[in-house]
């Protein structure tokens, strides 16, 4: 959520509840005086228009809230990471099959890793020359 | 295009179906509840305060479509109209009748 998002929350939840304050005041006032006589034609019984503007604030900045809480989706690449940010410039996921699977492409998760990493299918020789490089570069370090 | 590729691009990937879903209940819930909060401040009575909900429900809704799903709603949505106009609409009513209410008679 953004700080936007959470600003309007906070601002809106202030003017709802100021609104619905003023409101309630107003038909409090209205039952200690009620408009029984001819005269008070002319008292105001309609809840008065600055009340109801703010109950229409408080409403519009919330709505304006939730719809600034969603953000564009990113992604962070697993390798070949140098602090890119991926974007494909989308607020949802995309649900058909084909273009799902493009974020995973992007990212470069594999879906089928649970099978392609498990260790019978791992390239073991690779996998110690790269220990064996790494080990002997940082035993010339030490020294 | 062959036809196992025709039938595969019409499958969905059913976790990204249901994500967006979730995304899309969470702004008709919490909108359907500050309307009718909205609906309590201001004394809407009767058949007005079903109007003053379904006029701004679609409002909200339209806004969806055209700020969140880019005018793409079917990009997002398996069936556009039915998952966003229709489909939770009386979970919505439901939720935004008891935030009249309540609104109502904390203030009346």
């Amino acid at each position: 959520m953004s700080l936007t998002s959470k600003l309007f929350y906070a601002v809106s939840a202030l003017v709802l509840f100021h609104s619905g304050f003023s409101s309630y005041e107003f038909h409090h006032l209205l039952k200690l005086n009620p408009p029984h006589n001819a005269q008070s034609a002319s008292v105001i019984t309609d809840l008065p228009k600055d009340i109801k503007y703010e109950v229409y604030v408080g409403l519009l900045l919330f709505i304006l809230g939730v719809f600034t809480s969603f953000e564009k989706l990113q992604y962070l690449p697993i390798e070949n990471n140098d602090g890119m940010i991926i974007s494909q410039g989308n607020y949802l996921k995309e649900i058909a099959l084909n273009k799902a699977t493009n974020v995973n492409n992007l990212v470069g998760s594999n879906p089928n890793g649970e099978v392609i990493f498990s260790p019978s299918f791992v390239d073991v020789h690779a996998k110690r020359k790269i220990t064996r490089e790494w080990a002997s570069n940082n035993e010339k370090k030490e020294k | 295009m062959s036809l196992n590729e025709e039938s595969f691009s019409k499958l969905n990937a059913t976790v990204n179906v249901v994500d967006n879903k979730k995304r899309l209940l969470f702004v008709q819930d919490s909108c359907a509840l500050v309307l009718g909060l909205a609906a309590g401040f201001l004394q809407i009575e009767s058949v007005n305060g079903f109007l003053w909900f379904l006029v701004l429900y679609n409002v909200i809704n339209v806004l969806y479509v055209v700020w969140i799903c880019q005018l793409q709603p079917g990009k997002f949505y398996q069936s556009p109209i039915q998952d966003i106009f229709f489909e939770s609409f009386f979970r919505e009513i439901t939720g935004f009748v008891m935030a009249w209410t309540f609104g109502y008679a904390l203030i009346g």
